[in-house]
This record gives C-alpha cells, sequence and structure tokens, in this order.
C-alpha cells in the first residue's frame, strides 16, 4: 500500500481530507447542533418568534428600517449560541439549516456519485471489454447523453418527474423522495465517469495477459473480475472525488431551482435559494450554504489531484 | 502413435473494407506428436503468430480442422473448448504484457487452476511445484511481477502454461525479447522441461540458432503457407526450397562473411502474387512458377516441400 502512504505523506491531501472530515461530521452532528446550542427547529416557521439574549428578549423579524416601517427583515448574525448567521425570511436559525442542509446535498451528493460509478463502471466494463456491438451502442447512448448540456438535462428529467412523481409500473416514487435528485444527477454524470473507464477496459481487454486468462479457459465474468478490475481500480479511485464534487454542484443547482430536495426540508441549493430575496439586507443567508459547497468542491478537486499524482507515476508530481 | 496436435487445411482470412480480403493464413496442415518439437519459421508478417493462436484457440480460424487427441476444436464454442484448453497451452513473447501487474505471481499462477474448477488448497499446492519446476524459489510467489527480471518473468510464464499440466505448449517467439545470456537459460528450461514432463511445443520463431537448439522438426512458412517441412536438421543442413536457402544465408556468420539479404520485399497478403507466392523475389524463378502453384511434395526422407524446381544436393 504504497500510494496509501504517499497520499498521507502529502500536505495538500492531509488538509482536504480533514476539511472534509469536520464538514461531514459538523453536518452529522446537526440534530445535536439544533438541539443543545441552537434550540431551535430548523424547519419550523418562526415568524413571529424572539428569543433572549442577556436578558433581553427581541423579535426575531425586526420592522423594515424605510420610513414606514412596512415589512419585516430577519435578525442578522449574532454571532452566538442562537442564530449565529441569523435568521432566514421565516424566522429560521440559518446556522442550523446550513447543517442540516449539508446532510442532504451531501448525501445525494454522496449517493448519486456511487450510483453514477457503479453505473459508469458497469457500462464502460462492457463496453470496453466486449467492444464490437455492445461497445457501438453503449458508446453512442453516453455520446447522446453527452451532447445534451448536464444541466439543462437535470432540468429536464426533474421537472417531468418532480410534477408527476415517477411511477414505473407497481413502483411510485414521490415527488420530495430523494431518490429523485440522487437518480437524476447519477444519470447525467454517467458518460463523464464511464468514458474513461471504458478507455481503460479497452486496453485492458487486448493485453497478452487477459488473452492468456482466456485461453486458460476463464470464462469472461472471472476475466472481468480478476484481471480487468483489479487495474481499473486507481481508475475509478481517482475519478470518485471529481465525480461527488461534480455531483455536489447539480444538486445545489437543482435545489436552487427547486427541482431537487424539496421545503421544508434543506439543502445548501435551497438555503441559497431562500437567501436570494434577502441578498442585500441580510447576505450572510446565501453565502454561508455557498462558502460550503465551494470548501466541499475545493477539497475534493484537490484530494482527486493529489489521488491522481499518487496513483499515476506517469503524471509525475511528488512520490 | 496418435499426434498431441493436428492441424488439416487451417486458413485464417480478413475481410476488410471493399471487399477486400486478407489472407493471413492459407491452408497449413501441421501435425505435432507428442514429445515432439516443432517449429515454425518464417519472416514477420507470415502469419505465424496468427496459426500459433488458432491452434490454441485464441482465435478461431476462417476453415480448416484443428484436432486436440483427435478431437476438433476449430468450430467448438468457448463452453465446449474449457476442458481442451487443459491440452494446450501458450507462452507470448512479452514477459511483461503476459502478466496481470496486479496480481502477485501466485495468484497468476493459480488463476488457470482455479478457472478450471480446482480447489484453492490444491491449487495453492500445485504453485509451490510449479516455481520449483522453473527454477524460482518459493518466496516469488508473493512478489509482483515487476520485481523480476525479463528471463525471471519468462519462468513464471512457462509456469503457468505448464499449471494445467498441458500435452502441447505453444510458444510465440519465447525468448526474442530477451539478452542472449539469457536466452541460453531459457532455451535450457525448455529442453529439460521437455525431458523431464515429455512436453510436446511449438515454437514460433524467426531465428535459426534458436529453431535449432530447440526443435526437432521445422515447419518454413512464407505469406501464409509452409513452403517446406521436414527434420530440423536435415533442414538447415540441406535446404530444399529456394526460401530456406534464403533464410539461412541471411544469418551473419562468424567469418564476417556479408549476410546475402533476399531482394525486394514480402509481398503484400491482400494481393498475393499468382502462382508460387515465392516467385517474386526466387533467384532460380521460371515460366512455370508464375503461372502455376506448387502443391506440398512428401519427399521419401519425411521431408515435404512445395517448389516445382526444388535445389538439389
Amino acid at each position: 500500500m504504497s500510494a496509501w502512504r504517499a497520499l498521507v505523506r502529502r500536505l495538500d491531501a492531509r488538509i482536504a481530507a480533514s476539511v472534509l472530515a469536520v464538514m461531514v461530521v459538523a453536518c452529522l452532528a446537526a440534530p445535536l447542533y439544533a438541539a443543545c446550542v441552537a434550540r431551535t427547529d430548523p424547519f419550523m416557521s418562526n415568524i413571529g418568534g424572539s428569543f433572549s439574549e442577556h436578558g433581553v428578549t427581541r423579535d426575531i423579524m425586526q420592522p423594515d428600517d424605510n420610513p414606514l416601517h412596512l415589512g419585516l427583515t430577519p435578525i442578522g448574525p449574532q454571532w452566538h449560541a442562537q442564530y449565529l448567521l441569523g435568521a432566514d425570511g421565516q424566522g429560521r436559525d440559518v446556522a442550523t439549516r446550513v447543517l442540516y442542509g449539508g446532510r442532504s446535498s451531501l448525501l445525494i451528493a454522496a449517493a448519486s456519485a456511487a450510483l453514477c460509478m457503479l453505473g459508469a463502471s458497469i457500462l464502460g466494463i462492457c463496453a470496453g471489454y466486449f467492444g464490437g456491438w455492445t461497445d457501438t451502442l453503449i458508446s453512442r447512448l453516453l455520446d447522446i447523453f453527452w451532447a445534451v448540456p448536464v444541466y439543462l438535462f437535470a432540468i429536464s428529467i426533474s421537472i417531468v418527474t418532480i410534477s408527476h412523481a415517477l411511477r414505473i409500473g407497481p413502483f411510485s416514487i414521490a415527488a420530495d423522495n430523494l431518490l429523485l435528485p440522487i437518480g437524476i444527477i447519477a444519470t447525467v454524470y454517467l458518460p463523464y465517469a464511464a468514458r474513461p473507464i471504458r478507455a481503460r477496459a479497452r486496453s485492458i481487454a487486448r493485453t497478452d495477459y487477459v488473452l492468456a486468462a482466456r485461453g486458460y479457459g476463464a470464462s469472461h465474468s472471472r476475466v472481468i473480475l480478476r484481471e480487468v478490475l483489479p487495474n481499473l481500480w486507481d481508475l475509478i479511485v481517482t475519478l470518485a472525488p471529481l465525480v461527488i464534487a461534480l455531483t455536489l454542484l447539480a444538486e445545489s443547482a437543482l435545489s436552487f431551482l427547486s427541482l431537487g430536495v424539496q421545503a421544508p426540508a434543506a439543502s445548501w441549493g435551497t438555503i441559497i435559494l431562500d437567501g436570494e430575496g434577502l441578498l442585500y439586507r441580510r447576505p450572510a443567508i446565501a453565502i454561508a450554504p455557498g462558502i460550503a459547497i465551494v470548501t466541499v468542491v475545493l477539497c475534493l478537486n484537490v484530494l482527486g489531484d493529489a489521488l491522481r499524482a499518487v496513483l499515476d507515476p506517469k503524471a509525475g508530481g511528488r512520490v | 502413435m496418435k499426434p498431441v496436435l493436428d492441424a488439416r487445411d487451417v486458413s485464417v482470412r480478413y475481410h476488410l473494407r471493399g471487399r477486400r480480403v486478407l489472407q493471413a493464413v492459407d491452408g497449413v496442415s501441421l501435425s505435432v506428436m507428442p514429445g515432439e518439437a516443432l517449429a515454425l519459421v518464417g519472416e514477420s508478417g507470415c502469419g505465424k503468430s496468427t496459426l500459433g493462436r488458432c491452434l490454441v484457440r485464441l482465435q478461431r480460424p476462417s476453415s480448416g480442422a484443428i484436432a486436440i487427441d483427435g478431437i476438433d476444436i476449430a468450430r467448438m464454442s468457448e463452453r465446449a473448448l474449457r476442458p481442451y484448453r487443459r491440452r494446450m497451452q501458450m507462452v507470448f513473447q512479452d514477459s511483461q504484457a503476459a502478466l496481470n501487474p496486479r496480481r502477485t505471481v501466485a495468484a497468476s499462477l493459480a488463476a488457470p487452476l482455479l478457472a478450471q474448477g480446482v480447489s484453492r488448497a490444491e491449487a495453492a499446492a500445485r504453485v509451490a511445484k510449479l516455481l520449483e519446476l522453473v527454477g524460482l524459489p518459493e518466496e516469488a510467489g508473493s512478489r509482483f511481477p515487476h520485481a523480476f527480471s525479463g528471463g525471471q518473468r519468462q519462468r513464471i510464464n512457462i509456469a503457468r502454461a505448464l499449471a494445467l499440466d498441458p500435452a502441447l505448449v505453444v510458444a510465440d517467439e519465447p525468448v526474442a525479447a530477451l539478452d542472449v545470456s539469457v536466452q541460453a537459460q531459457i532455451i535450457n528450461l525448455f529442453s529439460d522441461l521437455r525431458a523431464r514432463l515429455g512436453l510436446a511445443m511449438l515454437f514460433i520463431s524467426h531465428d535459426l540458432a534458436v529453431v535449432r537448439q530447440l526443435s526437432d522438426r521445422m515447419a518454413v512458412m512464407y505469406l501464409g503457407s509452409v513452403v517446406e517441412e521436414g527434420p530440423t536438421e536435415a533442414l538447415l543442413r540441406m535446404p530444399r526450397h529456394p526460401y530456406t536457402a534464403a533464410l539461412m544465408a541471411a544469418v551473419p556468420t562468424r567469418d564476417g562473411a556479408a549476410p546475402a539479404v533476399l531482394a525486394g520485399d514480402v509481398p503484400s497478403p491482400l494481393d498475393p502474387p499468382s502462382g508460387c507466392r515465392f516467385h517474386t523475389r526466387c533467384p532460380f524463378v521460371r515460366e512455370r512458377c508464375r503461372s502455376e502453384r506448387p502443391a506440398l511434395v512428401a519427399d521419401v526422407d519425411g521431408r515435404t516441400t512445395a517448389c516445382h524446381f526444388p535445389i538439389q544436393s
């Protein structure tokens, strides 16, 4: 496991992995934060609510400071246990919602990336290993997917499925089911991961050791499992963080367009949407989940680059 | 005694764009008796490797029959073929490319046994014996292919080919990629294995020095077909086909005489010459050679030659 040791030795990989770990743990601890620190419900509208600080009770929604005092503006960041980052348009604690949002964002991103990598591996290996008609069929199908802009594709499927709830035979998937965004995002990124896997599988399928394996009577499934897959792992491991970064961005975009996670549940994308209307007066609402997204995507990219440098000796970099 | 391998009229044709046909192997018949070593000799591109791959059914011939122990495997399905795979194994030229870089040597050696349904325990025991058989230490099993030299890797490849205890090993240029000193070791290993296991072997080579040391009989191929076949010693001492003579003349000698290189290039197998395939380069060409294709004719001394005007001793 020299690759693993080389990875641990890299400072950039260590930092990226630590930051990611802290963010994941923080998001997982969201209920704890809500119950013990912020003492609030992240999903309940709280427009008439108030909170007390240093014995002073204040309304969460403050009257606007325009001459007529029309309308209400949520309080801004308090830098205190309660309402750390202020409240959103419905008086809910933004910090708590960002943590809860992270749970769904990260879950959807990771699950759709896993699904995407699984599907891409199966398609890529079949196309690359068997070649011929199988390859033509799968490759052209992926080309068609690839030809449609990713977000346009995702938005189209989301609109159809979310407005009608998906029914496949006896199975029905409700519009607010997380499986919908997971499946959609995994589908649109299939070609992104399947193409490099196909290319690698194709070159492995033509090696003498695969020929030798056929020569001693190994079945196709045995050859794929024992000869092809072990030589694909490094590629799959390298692709995974980059795919998670892409799926996270796609999830946020879909949620921002109300086509992903459905209210009152939160994701980083929906919180940005919540903050959009208050962008000038309470920018923290949109900026906080924005920073979270940028941090995770940046860390995943750094990690992906480090993995590639460690696993592919030809790519250069420190060893 | 029945031959281990008996190939009759094997042809490989590739259909290319525009209805063109590439005839890589053109009606070759060969047989190998148990324990016998046959060498297949020829220039690169003459179809000897393609033929070798057909004989172990790594590729399906376009026509012809290939009998292993008397059973025709030329058209068999992969499933039906599996038990016959045990009888014939292949050793490749590039020892590095022929071993999976991500599997230990022991795993690579056990793989043929596991694929043929041998239990893990039995396979492990057999792996230890195989390593000993090819002269590698037992601890070599836990290492990966990149930790070995070219010669050692070729030993591993030979061990894998022997794992299923085959009757026939087809070796495609097994020593061509090795240093001369290492070549000698591998050649000795082959001779030793043949003596100990009674293996029949088919060596594919372009190196007449290697062929002389390793084979009992040799077949010379030109443009997809066999032009001359017979006992190695006799053929090398007294070639009858002008092409065999030309191959021998092209070998550099110790006395510094310039090797006589055959004029011209091998004609394209897409558009083979009429009559005798060799007539475009033959120094003794006559009118009959251009129109009429010579058949392989057996002589009383166990040699066959496909030439209208063989060289007389």
